[in-house]
């Protein structure tokens, strides 16, 4: 009955924050218990024949109803907390003067106003409540002492009982405000474990869903390399086919040349044979970097950092890039150049990561040049070049093209995981940012970007030299 | 078997509250004959109390004690007729006379026969639901004739009312112990019946019981008063 007396003057407030509502209900509690106490000391003060506290008490149980209709009606929490405070303190500061002043009965209760306030305010208000309390109780001390007679408006002979029940009273009404301080405090901090455990869930869920996502990005862009890996297979093939062929009929040869004794030809036939041999052999090591090039790629876990020839990296994946759309789209062409610093030797990275990185960045780079050729633009000449720079602590590769460029009002947008402006399935939106997080997390190294629309985009790579 | 412990987990709250009450009553009589609080301390315990247990038993929803409400009020009622026959008729009992009254009694009279007949008659039926049904009532007789004088003692001492021509034990009256004892020992019989039978009991069953005071009131008056 009280919980849902006290459940009608609290307002409905979806847009507040938790902290908000726990300071509501707690002051709309303090003040429906403070409502019964005056209650209850209008009937102490009319057995103690004491009126005048009788009609104080009435009055400051309507000033608290008035409180309860303003809470109800969304007037600011902390506003009626101290107008609470203000009650309370003018209705004791009335009930001291005429009780007997500085030896009044009633006046440790100027202790309840700071205290109840710490409570349901907060400190400032709890501060400022201590000070007041503090002149008013130096005000009755100093008219006292200057012998000002405080009047003493109740029964002589009931003057141990008003007294007992003052101090009694005091107590309970601390005690019970404490009480649902605590109440409302317990419930505040069980409501955080519970959301801190959803959150943890959630956030478990969003680890699980992002590895997840990460590990798909990985295989769109081993899809994006398969045509290109597949162009770089065929050459190595190509010439193992060939020169085993050749081989098997020069061995044709050297059975008959050696069945007419004839060895000095026989022997010049088995060093062709030698050679063909030892070039099948680089063409299989070829294809079998290639290969083993596409299962590092595909690996889940993070590489270990290892020193790695930059230029030949960025080589090997620009030409990936290329003929990878070369042989998604039989009409896409573009000039591709590679201008690397010679003076880069190798550089401690992981390289599966940054051939990530860097085949991103190229095909991006494809893709938006390929765009504008198809708006046949006249003179238009697509083109991408990748540089390396070596500086004193760092090197640099730049990724720069003649595509559209990025609009200015997306340019702060594209390392945002899922961003993306290209059409539905063509892109995850996790390129960008998974590059933005190996160069910065895994390298340490910072990307950034120059743009200008219409002219061209440039992508600039800084690592360190470890 | 829920449904029985859910019963007693619900009684076991209204022991407890009742129990409460009394301690509560008790406490306030004693303060109010120390401090002299006069006929005011005794109008705020006789209708807070009454309010107090009402609040309760709405609350909970307790049709038991709800029913206990109506059968207090029904007897405190009736029961002004014994009081004024006790003041005019026998002349031993006075009251403040400077207070609301009713009839020849305090305003708060009926609702403080009320509660206190529903403290001590829940004591007595809560012992006769252990005990056999004359244990209980020679049990809540000895109650009524510990308890009750002991208020009538307060009652002096805190200015509500007092008695002046008759045989006594400091400030109670023989006539009066005897008669609060017989007034007690039927309660746990109706209590019982209360508690047992519907919503046209506990009416009749008041007044009887407001009767019975008159009665008891009169054959301890004539025996020993």
């Amino acid at each position: 009955m009280v919980r849902t007396l006290v459940e009608y003057f609290i307002p409905v407030q979806e847009d507040k924050s938790t902290e908000y509502k726990r300071r509501v209900r707690l002051i709309a509690h303090a003040i429906f218990l403070t409502m019964i106490f005056a209650l209850f000391y209008v009937l102490v003060s009319w057995i103690a024949g004491y009126y005048i506290g009788l009609l104080i008490m009435l009055a400051s149980w309507f000033g608290y109803l008035i409180l309860m209709i303003l809470l109800k009606y969304g007037m600011n929490v902390i506003k009626i907390a101290n107008l609470f405070g203000f009650i309370g303190a003018a209705s004791i500061y009335g009930s001291i003067y005429f009780s007997g002043g500085f030896e009044s009965p009633v006046l440790p209760w100027l202790a309840s106003t700071p205290i109840v306030l710490l409570l349901i305010a907060g400190k400032r208000s709890g501060f400022f409540w201590a000070v007041v309390s503090v002149l008013i109780v130096l005000a009755f001390g100093l008219m006292d002492y200057y012998g000002f007679v405080f009047p003493r408006k109740y029964h002589a002979s009931k003057e141990t009982y008003f007294a007992l029940s003052s101090q009694t009273g005091l107590v309970l009404i601390i005690f019970f405000i404490s009480i649902v301080f605590e109440n409302i405090r317990k419930s505040a901090f069980t409501q955080v474990i519970e959301q801190k455990n959803t959150l943890e869930k959630t956030l478990s869920k969003l680890k699980s869903t992002q590895s997840q996502l990460i590990q798909s990005e990985k295989m769109a862009s081993l899809g994006e390399l398969t045509a290109g890996i597949a162009h770089e297979i065929q050459n190595p093939l190509n010439f193992v086919n060939n020169f085993s062929e050749v081989n098997s009929e020069l061995l044709d040869e050297m059975k008959e040349e050696l069945a007419k004794s004839n060895t000095m030809e026989a022997e010049a036939i088995a060093d062709d044979i030698k050679q063909n041999l030892e070039k099948i052999i680089h063409h299989g090591k070829r294809a079998d970097s290639i290969v083993k090039g596409m299962l590092l790629h595909s690996r889940s876990n993070m590489g270990i950092k290892e020193p790695t020839d930059i230029n030949a990296l960025a080589d090997e994946y620009m030409r990936l890039a290329y003929h990878g759309l070369r042989a998604n789209d039989k009409f896409f062409n573009a000039d591709y150049i590679l201008e690397a610093d010679k003076s880069i030797h190798t550089v401690n990275v992981v390289p599966q990561d940054i051939g990530r990185v860097l085949l991103n960045l190229i095909n991006n780079a494809f893709y938006d040049v390929n765009k504008k050729a198809k708006e046949s633009i006249a003179g238009y000449k697509p083109k991408v070049l990748v540089s390396t720079k070596r500086r004193s602590n760092t090197v640099k590769i730049i990724v720069k093209d003649n595509g559209g460029g990025i609009p200015p009002e997306i340019k702060d947008k594209i390392f945002q995981p899922f961003f993306t402006t290209k059409p539905t399935g063509q892109g995850t939106g996790l390129g960008l940012s998974l590059s933005y997080d190996i160069i910065t997390k895994g390298h340490a190294g910072e990307i950034k970007v120059n743009s200008k629309a219409g002219e061209g985009t440039e992508f600039i790579i800084t690592i360190p030299i470890k | 078997m829920l449904h029985h412990r859910l019963i007693i987990r619900f009684r076991d709250k209204e022991v407890k509250f009742v129990l409460f009450t009394l301690f509560l009553t008790v406490t306030v009589a004693a303060l109010s004959a120390a401090f002299e609080l006069t006929w005011r301390s005794a109008f705020v315990l006789a209708f807070g109390m009454y309010f107090l247990l009402g609040w309760f038993a709405f609350k909970q929803n307790d049709i038991f004690l709800k029913k206990l409400l109506v059968f207090g009020i029904a007897a405190g009622i009736t029961e002004l007729l014994a009081d004024c026959w006790l003041v005019q008729s026998t002349g031993t009992l006075i009251y403040a006379n400077n207070e609301p009254m009713v009839a020849c009694s305090p305003l708060y009279m009926p609702f403080a026969w009320a509660v206190l007949l529903i403290q001590i008659g829940y004591l007595g039926w809560l012992i006769s639901r252990k005990e056999k049904m004359w244990v209980s009532i020679v049990l809540t007789t000895f109650l009524g004739f510990a308890v009750i004088p002991l208020f009538e003692h307060w009652a002096k001492g805190a200015g509500w009312w007092y008695y002046v021509n008759t045989k006594m034990v400091l400030n109670t009256p023989y006539y009066i112990i005897l008669a609060e004892g017989l007034i007690c020992s039927v309660l746990p019989f109706f209590f019982k019946n209360i508690h047992k039978k519907d919503y046209k009991w506990q009416l009749p069953l008041g007044i009887i019981e407001g009767l019975w005071i008159w009665a008891a009131y009169f054959i301890a008056f004539k025996l020993v008063g």
